[in-house]
């Protein structure tokens, strides 16, 4: 008895050094990725003494979806194959149920019973949500973060992956420019139209600054094209997922630099109401107003012109900006 | 055998007997001989300390690291919570096997180095920022307990795994909708095993009720429809199984039947008590949804308990006499199970008013039979759980049966009656004290 009472006890220790070693060879010996944290949904809340962190990976597009979304298991293990850009921050390739053979890749669940939260469904967790922080140091972290209404500053987080893809945060920072969205006239204050009586879509600014002590180089089209709406996935199932573009002359883009210097911003309008922007719904291109679901959500997205490092020698802002979410009432998350 | 009450009781009478000329000095001794205290004379309070003890210090600890001071290096935190650990149960082995006097001692620091166990899995999800799924934290945490359970072996382990792993599959049930059968599994084979080695009456009855408790989360879960007649049939095998049981198991510690009945009854009980309000709100339908081949094997076990109740009453072994009101209690509890396979089955096309008046009616039937059966053998504490239970339904039927404030007013006349009527023959059933004499 006595024995096996020592052999208990020295597994436990065990267990917990194991625990630990395996952690600390990720962080050695993985390979290490920046992931940019999702702007700040006031929902969830913090609670005490951790920041909760939700990723850009953690909310794949509808294309991305698909590979996974016949996966019926209740925590359903995915894989998130993550391309590396030349400023160290990771994005989402793709998912899959088989692990990659190649390129870095990180191990996430998803399923019913890994979010429960029906706002939080179509997303995957990867067990890196939470950034323990000493007593008192999490609120301001969260301020820096931002809030709805104002500027908000992506929070980028470093992460090693082990072989297997299982992630370790070994630390973070903060991105270079930090995003507002402003609602400037939402749909229901806009009336409705004469012709159908439709709802209108709102119209928004959203604003760039600079947070930095370089310059930052964005580029734009003149229809700014380089925006787009991307809807926020939710459950299991795709229904009439769409993807929004704007439309114009896109094919051929006429890339107009904006030259952020350092604590300078930039801002544009966009209204939805106008034809440029639409919902492609099947082979339906309606406006966003007419999408007929007030919880579904969108974020606007700005996206850097692939392949494109470098503008007259000044290197190009190089991964998406996305603003926080909102629906097609205008409404803020 | 004595147990401890009626130890204590014999304790506190003996002086009086000696003084009043009963018996003399010598007799006395030698009754306090001849029924032996039970254990090693640990008092209760020493016990209770000594484990509050080590839950508020591990509690302690777990709010230092969660103060997270980031000045003290992770490697320097993680030698202070193993090094507790090890220090801890080194110090809980040696006084166990070493200085064998202290046996609460050692208990204690063996509890607070499983705490600890649990305080270093938190640790290592803080510095590494882990955020997985949280009720493993749990089972791995009462995984360790129970070996260390088994190995020691420890009642006080067997506890702090018993609520680990109750946390664990009540978790994984409520919180995650996935209940597992290995949280039903665990405690059966993990836990009741320990308490009849270890001759535990509360380890024995609360893991059994915990039992019962996870498999109807299961079953809610993934059989709906059988949750019903398999736990109404598993609660009457626990009736039949008493009733079956050796004279000689009969012991203190066991009780016997009573550990098997009492959570076999609070099943029947809460069940019975659920399904009244389910039968007015025509919530039976899920339960009817069992297919026939389904129920096959759930009317094997219940024909199987029924049989082997029925012979016992009808062949009692030496030593086991059933009252009347015990052979109403058994009686009720097969009606009971052929109520829910009937319905189970849908044979009985019943409105369900009607279904949920025999419902009601069984309740009350065991709530009045616990109060006779008390009252005749003065059990204070069954005529209790008797008027409560009464109670209970009473309220319950207030609010969705009655409108009218003359009819609520009618039954709470009735039930105040009822209970004085109650109190006044337990209080007539008990024996006079003898007035005492200067």
């Amino acid at each position: 008895m006595k024995r096996a009472a020592w052999v208990i006890v020295l597994l436990q220790l065990a267990v917990l050094l194991g625990l630990v070693a395996e952690r600390e060879w990720i962080r050695a010996r993985g390979d290490t990725v920046w992931l940019r944290t999702a702007p700040v949904d006031p929902r969830d809340l913090f609670r005490g003494d951790y920041v909760q962190l939700e990723y850009d990976i953690a909310q794949p597009t509808v294309a991305q979806w698909q590979p996974v979304q016949a996966a019926d298991e209740p925590r359903q293990t995915v894989y998130a194959r993550l391309s590396v850009g030349a400023d160290g921050l990771a994005q989402l390739a793709a998912l899959s149920l088989d692990k990659p053979a190649h390129g870095p890749f990180i191990r996430g669940r998803i399923g019913k019973q890994v979010q429960r939260d029906w706002r939080h469904r179509g997303r995957v967790k990867y067990g890196i949500e939470k950034y323990f922080v000493p007593q008192g140091e999490g609120l301001a972290l969260e301020q820096r973060r931002g809030e709805r209404d104002g500027w908000q500053t992506p929070m980028e987080v470093a992460v090693a992956l082990s072989s297997r893809g299982t992630p370790v945060i070994t630390g973070y920072r903060w991105s270079a420019i930090s995003v507002r969205l402003e609602v400037l006239e939402r749909g229901e204050a806009r009336g409705r139209t004469e012709e159908t009586g439709q709802r209108r879509s709102p119209k928004v600014r959203v604003s760039f600054r600079n947070d930095s002590d370089t310059e930052q180089l964005l580029l734009d089209y003149e229809q700014h094209c380089a925006f787009s709406l991307r809807q926020l996935v939710r459950g299991s199932d795709p229904g009439d997922r769409v993807l929004i573009w704007a439309a114009g002359d896109c094919e051929a883009p006429d890339w107009q630099p904006v030259i952020l210097a350092p604590q300078a911003v930039h801002s544009l309008e966009i209204d939805f109401a106008e034809p440029d922007w639409f919902v492609r719904s099947g082979d339906e291109a309606v406006e966003l107003a007419d999408v007929d679901n007030r919880w579904v959500q969108y974020r606007l997205v700005y996206t850097p012109p692939a392949g494109i490092h470098e503008w007259q020698g000044n290197a190009v802002w190089s991964s998406p900006l996305r603003t926080a979410a909102f629906n097609a009432s205008g409404v803020v998350d | 055998m004595a147990t401890r009450k009626q130890r204590q009781w014999l304790d506190s009478q003996l002086p009086e007997w000696v003084q009043a000329g009963l018996i003399r000095a010598d007799q006395a001794e030698a009754l306090r001989q001849h029924y032996p205290p039970l254990g090693d004379g640990t008092s209760l309070a020493r016990v209770a300390f000594s484990a509050i003890g080590a839950i508020l210090f591990s509690l302690g600890v777990i709010l230092f690291f969660a103060w997270n001071w980031d000045a003290l290096h992770r490697s320097l935190k993680f030698l202070l919570v193993f090094g507790s650990l090890l220090a801890a149960h080194a110090g809980g082995l040696w006084l166990r096997y070493r200085a064998q006097a202290h046996r609460v001692a050692a208990e204690g620091l063996s509890l607070l180095g499983s705490l600890l166990f649990g305080a270093g899995i938190a640790l290592v999800s803080q510095v590494y920022h882990i955020d997985e799924h949280w009720p493993n934290a749990f089972l791995l945490w009462g995984l360790a307990a129970l070996a260390l359970a088994w190995a020691l072996p420890s009642l006080w382990q067997a506890g702090l795994a018993l609520a680990l792993l109750l946390i664990w599959g009540g978790a994984e049930a409520l919180a995650f909708d996935q209940p597992r059968l290995l949280a039903v599994l665990l405690p059966l084979a993990g836990l009741l095993p320990l308490a009849v080695w270890q001759r535990c009456r509360w380890l024995w009855q609360v893991g059994l009720a915990s039992v019962f408790l996870l498999l109807a989360f299961y079953l809610a879960e993934y059989h709906k429809a059988a949750l019903l007649p398999l736990l109404y049939s598993l609660a009457v095998c626990c009736l039949a199984l008493g009733l079956w049981l050796p004279e000689r198991w009969q012991t203190h510690w066991f009780e016997g039947k009573r550990g098997l009945f009492w959570p076999a009854w609070a099943v029947i009980l809460l069940m019975l008590y659920g399904l009244s309000f389910s039968a007015a709100d025509g919530h039976w339908r899920p339960f009817k949804a069992l297919k026939t081949a389904e129920l096959s094997w759930f009317l094997l076990l219940a024909l199987v308990a029924a049989l082997l109740m029925v012979a016992r009453a009808l062949w009692p072994q030496r030593g086991l006499v059933l009252e009347a009101t015990e052979r109403g209690q058994l009686g009720l509890a097969l009606l009971g199970l052929l109520l829910c396979h009937a319905v189970a089955l849908d044979w009985l096309a019943l409105p369900d008013g009607v279904l949920a008046l025999l419902v009601n009616a069984l309740f009350i039937g065991h709530c009045l039979l616990f109060i006779a059966h008390g009252s005749q053998h003065r059990q204070g504490g069954e005529v209790a759980i008797g008027c409560l239970l009464f109670a209970a339904l009473v309220f319950a039927r207030y609010s969705d049966l009655f409108e009218s404030l003359l009819s609520r007013s009618l039954v709470f006349l009735l039930l105040g009656a009822g209970l004085f009527l109650v109190g006044n023959v337990y209080a007539r059933s008990q024996p006079a004290r003898p007035e005492r004499t200067s």
